[in-house]
Order: C-alpha cells, then structure tokens, then sequence
C-alpha cells in the first residue's frame, strides 16, 4: 500500500436547516455548484459521480447514480453505487482516480423536502418483520450496545456527558450550524434532557435535518492548477461486519468495530494517532466518541469517557472533536450525513472554518458509521 | 428443509406465531440454530435446515427502555431487548407486562404471545415459568 496521490479540490455545501422546503434534487445540484466553484472547475470536466439518486423519476434499477445523467445532461466514465457518500465514497473516488477509471469524481448527497416535520425519519424506521414490530429504531440499535457498556463499567454519567456538551457547545458558536445559538450546554443539561433510548437522553443523540454537500477528488497532478490548498487523502479503510439494523448486535462483538480499518488507514497514511491534530468522529450518539478513541487505543475500554474528560475535546484540548459541532448540533442530513464530516475536516485544514478554527492542523482523522450500524471507515487527510 | 420460494422465507415462523409456537432454524447438517431465516446455514452454508420449536426460554444479553412511542398503540416507556434463547440463537423482541425498574442484563425471560396491531408476536416476559 502506497500513500494515494489524491487530493479533495472542491467542497460545496448549502444551508443546513431542520427543514428546508425544497427537493433533495435541487438542494444536491445546489451543493453541486458550489463545489465546482470552490474548485474552479467545469461540470464538463467531471467523468465520475457518486451519489444516491432520491427521485422523484428517473428508475429503480440499478445502478442508480446513472440517473444523474439525466440531470447533469452529460455521461460520466465512472458511477459509484456501493455506499456512495462519507468516506466509502471517498475512497471509491479515491480509487477510480488512481486507476484511471475517471479523472474527476464528485461525490455528494443530502436531503430535503422529506423530513417535513416527522418526529422520526424514515430512514431510521427500517420496515424488516423482525425488527418493526418492537418498535426498534436505529437511535435503540446503538442503545442497547451502550447499554451493555453502560452496566459493565459504570462511566461517571457528569463525564460522558461532557462529550455531548462540549461537541454541542462548539456548534452553539457555529453561525451555519442547525443549532447555532443554542446553548452553552453543561453536562448537566444533557442528562437533565428527556429521556429516548436509555441510556441515551435527547441532547445524547444526533440530528435529523436537511440540507447538502459536495466534495470533489482528483489526482494530486489536477489538484496543482486548483484555486483552494489541495488537501490529499493519505489512506483509509472500511470494514462491514453485517448488515445493518436486522439482527441483534450486541457489545461483545462490535465494541471493537474499526480497530482494523483504523490500522489500516494508519499503516497506508504512514502516520500513527499521535500524528492527528483534528479528530472528525461519526458521533451518532456521545457514547460512539468514547468507543471510537477506546478502538483507537488511546485509552483502555471503560475508561474514554474520564480520558476524554481529562484531555479535553474542545478547539483548545489535547484532542479537538467535531469541531463544527458534529451530527449532534451542526447537521445531520440522513444518507448525505457520512460527507459532512469529509466537509469539515477539509474546512479546518484549510483554515477555513465556518464556526472554531484549529490552529494549523496538518492531519485530520475522520470516520463514519459505528458499532450499532456493524460497519465503520475511517480516513486521514492531510495538508501534506 | 428450505423452501422454494425464498419469498415463503420466514412464513412458518408467523403461521406457528399463530399457534403460539416460537419456532426458528436448525441446520441438519452442523445442528446449530440461527436466526432470522436465511437459505442457507450462516454457520456452515448448508441449505438443510428446517424449523423446530424453541421452549421460548432465555435470558436478556442487552435493552433499552424507550420513552419515545412511535404510536398510541405501544406503552410509554416500553421495553426492547436482545433476548439470548437457550438453544443459542438470539433475536429482538419486546419486554411486555414488567416495570422498567424490574428489567437487567441477564434477567431471565420467556416467550409470551399477544396480538398487537393485528398480528400474533412473540413478546417476552420476565421469568422462567
């Protein structure tokens, strides 16, 4: 495995909002645009695509993305379909480039004019026999592997919400987040919030809200004659354990989940975790951040939450966190959600954050999906 | 024995949920349960499997306490669990006629079957008889 020569040139994204009164389509072309221009390219300059068709038209045969087609007026040389958003995209991108199959990939997704005012997304109710007549949603998949941790280890329930807080509290002063202005929270606050999935309370658990985003990637040698500073892909890596939300999924199976990728993407990055200034984390909910740096090694499994505590997570600690205020405040836009974190990270190597900027980082660790889902990918981007 | 159809899957599993019959696959050839049905064994890709009926008892491996009801139909809080059944399959269910306060990892539960939204579902309550 060598280091990719591959580069993000262009990010878009548009308003993020809990509900924006528009198509998924239109909000999507939208951030389209804006990642054009960010990287001072054409559309006709774009031959590989990796995006959800969400209708309405168009087929339901796959692959889906070629619907696009139709939208863009313009055939592409390479369509991802596999998981085609957050750091799979990516990579597939990534790997189409390196292999020559496209010069230039766009990967977008989001959504809009579907949540309306629902007290829970569609996408979080899957309608499988063997899980809907429980009334099982994703937010309770995660609930019971916590719960399992939760028992087991007792955390002090003050520090892991600080998790919550902290992550909240940077979207609070993140004028483009969804919950921009709310808050400061305490840690006191999040447990004192309603209860939804025990042990999960409502500020414990991500957003569901609108919007879209876009990013752009190209070969190192295009990245060159682009305006913005090039931030290359160093490595990354996946890992699908089983489908996600049928059959149960319990702690001592997935607890674990991305330890593999995470070496991987190391071993590829030629860095190791030391080397990472900005940690962009999937945080469906407070107790996946835990798990995640418990999985990267920094600290022994039950003790991430007095760790993380202990070294801090905001702009100013040991370990800077979800910076623009993660899935928990900034957005979370169902399938489009897995690129806001590809969005921000490339934002703060640029220096060019929305909301806290971190002081010249060079390497940003960001993962997507978690234990509760059964699959998990993390990548590092880099300055360098 | 699988069926022809794959989409007759898992019909069995509800027509015994009518008789109150908690049934799930046994591989013939490895003798090991799984679950859900699948068409073949997912311990040792073997397609000779067949149903047989589980005594519906088993312990709680994790749960969680829901305060958010997706209708008027459930109770507020209800109670999803992860039940481990003692011929070593698991699958989700929920926890009915219990205080939440009653409910622990480990806890031992049996089958209990009820009409809910028009269907015959195995629930489970708390305790071995």
């Amino acid at each position: 495995m060598n280091k990719p020569e591959i580069a993000i040139v262009g990010i878009g994204i548009t308003k993020q909002a809990k509900s924006i009164d528009t198509s998924t389509i239109q909000i999507c072309e939208e951030a389209v645009q804006k990642a054009l221009d960010d990287a001072g390219m054409d559309m006709a300059e774009v031959d590989g695509i990796a995006a959800r068709w969400p209708g309405p038209g168009g087929t339901e045969l796959d692959p889906g993305v070629v619907d696009w087609t139709g939208i863009f007026g313009k055939p592409f040389r390479w369509v991802g379909d596999t998981y085609p958003q957050g750091i799979p995209g990516l990579l597939d991108a990534a790997a189409a480039v390196s292999f020559g199959l496209c010069n230039v990939a766009i990967v977008f997704g989001g959504q809009a004019g579907v949540l309306k005012r629902a007290q829970l997304a569609d996408y979080t109710q899957p309608t499988n026999e063997f899980v809907e007549p429980w009334g099982l949603f994703t937010a309770a998949h995660f609930a019971m592997v916590a719960q399992v941790y939760f028992q087991r280890f007792e955390p002090d329930r003050l520090r892991m919400s600080s998790i919550a807080s902290e992550i909240r509290n940077a979207g609070s002063q993140n004028p483009e987040a969804v919950m921009y202005g709310k808050g400061p929270y305490t840690p006191e606050d999040i447990i004192q919030s309603p209860k939804v999935a025990e042990p999960f309370h409502l500020l414990d658990l991500c957003l569901a809200t609108e919007g879209a985003s876009a990013f752009i990637v190209t070969s190192t040698d295009r990245a060159r004659d682009c305006p913005q500073k090039p931030i290359r892909i160093l490595g990354g890596s996946s890992e699908w354990y089983r489908q996600q939300y049928v059959n149960p999924v319990r702690y001592d199976e997935v607890k674990n989940l991305g330890k593999e990728a995470f070496k991987r993407t190391f071993k590829q990055s030629e860095l190791n975790v030391q080397d990472i200034d900005l940690f962009e984390l999937y945080d469906i909910n407070t107790w996946e951040i835990v798990r995640q740096f418990e999985t990267l090694g920094l600290c022994d499994e039950g003790d991430g939450s007095d760790f993380l505590f202990e070294n801090g997570i905001g702009a100013n600690g040991k370990y800077p966190t979800n910076t623009d205020g993660g899935l928990l405040s900034f957005s979370h836009t169902g399938w489009g959600g897995p690129n806001l974190k590809v969005i921000e990270a490339v934002r703060q190597l640029r220096g060019q954050a929305s909301g806290l900027q971190i002081q010249d980082p060079k390497h940003a660790l960001v993962t997507g999906a978690g234990s509760g889902a059964q699959y998990f990918n993390a990548a590092v981007l880099s300055t360098e | 024995m699988t069926p022809d159809n794959p989409a007759m899957l898992t019909t069995k599993f509800w027509d015994e949920a009518k008789n109150k019959k908690l049934v799930r696959p046994v591989c013939g050839t490895c003798n090991t349960s799984f679950f859900s049905p699948q068409i073949l064994c997912p311990w040792c890709q073997s397609g000779n499997w067949e149903f047989k009926e589980s005594t519906g008892k088993g312990s709680i491996y994790s749960y969680t306490i829901v305060h958010r009801p997706p209708d008027d139909d459930y109770p507020n809080p209800y109670v999803i669990i992860d039940v481990e059944l003692e011929e070593g399959w698991r699958m989700y269910s929920r926890l009915i006629d219990c205080s939440p306060s009653e409910v622990k990892i480990g806890q031992a539960v049996r089958v209990s079957f009820q009409i809910f939204k028009e269907k015959m579902l195995p629930f489970f309550k708390v305790g071995e008889e």
